[in-house]
């Protein structure tokens, strides 16, 4: 898979969160050989110098970095954030989250697309987390994105891929765009049929 | 001055924001920060004035998804 010119040594990307160790997740990252691992940011307590620690776990991987803008609410928080993440993480790659609803986490896309373009515009890579929506992913395109990162349920829902008649109309759409399914996929215990799944949709 | 740092009420007697993450202890700090919601690249930060009340957030890498 390429993604901003970027040949990706696997199709697979891998989260860093909810590791019980440094150790653990550097298992993970050694096993999975992932074509990328995807980061955050968050408020630094001073003295702690967390942050350089975790960023020296991640750089020493090996493997491109996507940040994301994970917890933004609107336009103006989600372009701050990836400006911030863009210097601590040194890549113009951005996973852009501007989340519209609560309880679902669901992507606010109106948001997303105006968000988007301002990135874009400042030379950001963006990869815009969206519902799987036609309209939405011409929009994200015209404005400037060359990947799309369609959920495939509800973050943290483990519910698969919740419309594949969706998904597969997307990939019918934009046969050429990369696309990354991201969100609510499920627990890596039961990766068979979903990972089938995905290579039709890949 | 009084400013807000993360949210929490921080008070601080620099005046920029260079020497003012220094006095809070993020000195050499992996952090980026942004001052009343706006980006605040590390280049800019020597001339960055502070001023009362203002909102500093200082964000540093973390694990996600």
């Amino acid at each position: 898979m390429r993604a901003y010119g970027v040949e990706l040594s696997s199709p697979l990307m891998l989260g860093t969160a909810l590791y019980d160790s440094p150790a653990i997740l550097a298992e993970a990252v050694r096993h999975g050989q992932p074509g990328a691992v995807t980061v955050s940011l968050r408020r630094e307590s001073a003295g702690l110098q967390a942050g350089q620690a975790f960023w020296e776990l991640v750089r020493g991987f090996n493997v491109p970095v996507l940040p994301n803008t994970a917890g933004c609410h609107t336009v103006r928080e989600a372009v701050t954030t990836a400006q911030m993440a863009r210097e601590v993480f040194e890549t113009d790659w951005i996973k852009l989250e501007v989340i519209g609803q609560g309880d679902l986490l669901q992507p606010d896309v109106f948001a997303l697309v105006e968000a988007a373009r301002i990135l874009n515009d400042e030379g950001f890579k963006v990869f815009p987390y969206m519902t799987e929506d036609l309209v939405v992913a011409e929009r994200l395109l015209r404005a400037g994105c060359e990947v799309l990162m369609p959920w495939g349920a509800p973050i943290g829902s483990g519910r698969g891929l919740n419309n594949l008649f969706g998904l597969r109309a997307l990939r019918a759409h934009f046969p050429e765009t990369p696309m990354v399914i991201d969100a609510g996929i499920g627990r890596p215990l039961m990766p068979l049929p979903r990972s089938n799944l995905a290579s039709t949709l890949f | 001055m009084r400013i807000m740092v993360n949210d929490e009420m921080k008070l601080i007697t620099s005046r920029f924001l260079s020497e003012a993450l220094i006095e809070l202890g993020y000195a050499g700090a992996k952090v980026a920060t942004a001052i009343d919601g706006v980006f605040v690249p590390r280049s800019a930060r020597e001339g960055r004035a502070l001023e009362e009340g203002a909102h500093l957030e200082i964000l540093a890498p973390m694990q996600g998804g």
